[in-house]
């Protein structure tokens, strides 16, 4: 990803141990994720793999510990600043410039967050969580983000062009599934006639299969105990069930909507089968 | 043998603008008015009523011989060479005629690009300016440089598409042209960098320019002002490029090769301007300009899509793939190209073109680079 404008400043991220625990999900993760896979050339459960893209966006949850943390909070904040970024949405948007050479484009940090369990001290404000100088947007479908989120190592060169080697942290492939299947769900209620929530949302749909195709076979052996896990959770009884409705059927329009991005490429069978595994249902 | 220069086989036909129709070639190839010095044709047999071939024509040269099943078509278009490429040879491979003839497309004009194509696909064509390739059974011949004499004046029936919309093209790029020729200048220029040295982009011709420019003006895109032409309406142009805009008939293969991306560069880049055309594809391209993080592999439009595998001592395999190549032959892709080192980044228009055609997350990156095209088309 050497050429990729975006490595850069995820390098800088990586290079600072204060977010250090921040988990990369998006189109990025997905795109990080993929290029490990593609270069140790894992075996994952469809090859080949629809390949990922991603805008200029880097989704970063915010873990529950560093909001209950003041010290932690402050030091994730304060290292966002140092990078450079500016606020765009208080405390829990900001951007910069991608690049010298790239007048007019920003690199963009959104911060999320799954919502705070009851036990937990952590203010909930929707869409916010967290006070003080850091907060994240309630993502209430990554009930499982703290789950096991996967290690991808990473190398490059920092905006500043020190080469590092490190690593970043990419959700579980369970917590993404059940993000993502939401986030799928939400875009088929809009191709029902409901209004629409956000625009470009037929990619999620396109992310359910390529989360699913490189899943790993100990990752999938993982997410079976995590579906037990959270077999009586009301939210990931409902998205089993909406999963359930989305990829089912070859002809669902979920499906077509894949098939036109992966250019009709689709094994529908390995994909059905394992989603089901995967989620539980 | 392969003669240079062309000569003019019928000069009956060569005043006459008008493409001749069938039953008026069938009567000079009758006459022996249709001549390719130093090949003899001779008409052996004409099909009547509506037969899927038109004749069988046998060629002389010398002492060799060789007979060809021949169909005529009265239109130059790619489109209607592949189909009547398509036609003849189905029709030459068929059990009763496979043996005695070999196939042969007729049409009013043979450019360079349609010759090789005829080569390719292993038939003869004849036009009537001059330029053949004729493939006989113990010999070969090639005859080409004679210039279009049926330069239609009929509309174009789509300018934004396939290589007229190059010229719609150029007023994303530069918004004001003092003249119809600096427009087709202009054109020249952009194409310059994929093409092959010393030889002009054969339909960037001012005819052509001349009726993209009517439309362009019929549509409220373009506002002419004596000779002055001014864009008017980007987003409209936009909006036709993009719903003319179709990947359809594009080669593309996924393939390995143990060449580094630099690597792969540096030997196109040896290549450029033999005729062997390389360039990132729109998509590739998205990442140069800051809109797309995409795959770390080059994913290039080629023109020979053989020839760069093996230039890229590449092998076709859906199994970890680290190279994509998309064959075309189309010189749309190879328009306005920018240089970084040894590599080629599709243009800006392309680049969009492409991300507004494709997925959501394309869509939205889209809208990036369309803001930046109607910024500087203002």
């Amino acid at each position: 990803m050497t050429g990729d404008p975006l490595m850069p400043h995820l390098m800088d991220i990586v290079a600072r141990p204060e977010l250090g625990d921040l988990i990369l999900a998006g189109g990025f993760g997905v795109r990080v994720k993929q290029e490990h896979l593609v270069q140790t050339e894992a075996r994952t459960l469809i090859s080949p793999f629809p390949l990922a893209r991603a805008t200029n966006d880097l989704d970063l949850f915010v873990r529950m510990e560093i909001f209950s943390d003041s010290n932690r909070r402050d030091d994730t904040r304060r290292v966002i600043d140092d990078l450079g970024y500016e606020v765009t949405n208080r405390n829990w948007q900001f951007h910069k410039p991608l690049g010298e050479n790239l007048p007019g484009r920003k690199v963009k940090i959104d911060l999320l967050s799954r919502s705070p369990n009851g036990g937990e001290s952590v203010k909930l404000r929707p869409p916010r969580v967290g006070d003080g100088s850091l907060h994240g947007r309630d993502t209430a479908e990554a009930f499982a983000i703290d789950l096991g989120p996967i290690p991808v190592p990473v190398r490059g060169r920092t905006t500043s062009g020190v080469e590092i080697q490190g690593r970043v942290l990419v959700p579980h492939p369970y917590a993404w599934l059940n993000m993502k299947v939401r986030a799928a769900y939400d875009w088929l209620r809009m191709d029902k006639g409901e209004p629409p929530r956000k625009p470009y949302s037929e990619k999620h749909a396109f992310d359910v299969y390529t989360i699913t195709a490189m899943l790993l076979e100990y990752e999938l052996e993982q997410c079976r105990e995590f579906s037990l896990a959270f077999a009586n959770h009301e939210l990931a009884i409902s998205i089993r069930a909406e999963a359930q409705e989305l990829f089912s059927s070859p002809a669902s329009p979920a499906l077509r909507q894949v098939r036109n991005q992966t250019g009709g490429n689709l094994d529908f069978d390995a994909f059905n089968e394992g989603l089901r595994q995967a989620l539980g249902y | 043998m392969f003669p240079k220069m062309a000569s003019f086989p019928d000069q009956e036909i060569a005043e006459n603008r008008k493409p001749p129709s069938e039953a008026e070639v069938l009567d000079r190839l009758r006459r022996g008015r249709l001549t390719l010095s130093p090949l003899n044709l001779q008409l052996q047999r004409v099909n009547e009523g509506g037969a899927s071939v038109d004749g069988v024509l046998e060629v002389n040269w010398g002492r060799e011989r060789s007979t060809f099943l021949f169909e005529y078509k009265n239109t130059s278009s790619s489109r209607v060479l592949t189909n009547a490429v398509a036609q003849i040879k189905r029709i030459a491979a068929e059990p009763k005629t496979r043996s005695k003839v070999n196939p042969m497309v007729i049409v009013p004009f043979l450019g360079t690009e349609s010759l090789k194509f005829l080569e390719q696909e292993k038939v003869s064509g004849i036009d009537l300016c001059g330029n053949a390739v004729v493939l006989g059974e113990r010999f070969r011949f090639w005859q080409s440089g004679g210039p279009n004499t049926f330069s239609s004046s009929a509309p174009i029936k789509n300018v934004y598409k396939g290589t007229s919309s190059l010229f719609a093209r150029c007023f994303l790029i530069q918004p004001r042209f003092a003249s119809l020729n600096d427009l087709r200048n202009f054109a020249l220029g952009k194409s310059h960098f994929t093409a092959v040295a010393n030889q002009e982009p054969s339909r960037l011709v001012k005819g052509t320019a001349s009726k993209v420019v009517k439309a362009l003006v019929d549509d409220e895109i373009v506002a002419r002002n004596g000779d002055e032409l001014e864009l008017i309406n980007p987003r409209r142009l936009l909006d036709y490029l993009r719903q003319n805009y179709s990947y359809y008939g594009m080669h593309k293969v996924d393939a390995k090769t143990i060449l580094t991306q630099e690597e792969c560069w540096s030997r196109l880049a040896k290549v450029r301007g033999t005729g062997l055309k390389s360039v990132a594809t729109g998509l590739g391209s998205a990442t140069h300009y800051g809109v797309l993080s995409t795959a770390d592999r080059p994913t290039i439009f080629v023109n020979d899509l053989e020839k760069t595998i093996d230039l890229l001592d590449a092998r076709p395999t859906s199994v970890f793939p680290n190279l994509c190549l998309v064959e075309t032959k189309s010189d749309v892709p190879f328009f306005d190209v920018r240089q970084e080192e040894n590599k080629l980044w599709a243009s800006p228009v392309q680049t969009w073109l492409e991300l507004a055609t494709g997925g959501p997350r394309e869509r939205e990156a889209a809208q990036e680079l369309e803001r930046d095209l109607i910024k500087g088309a203002q």
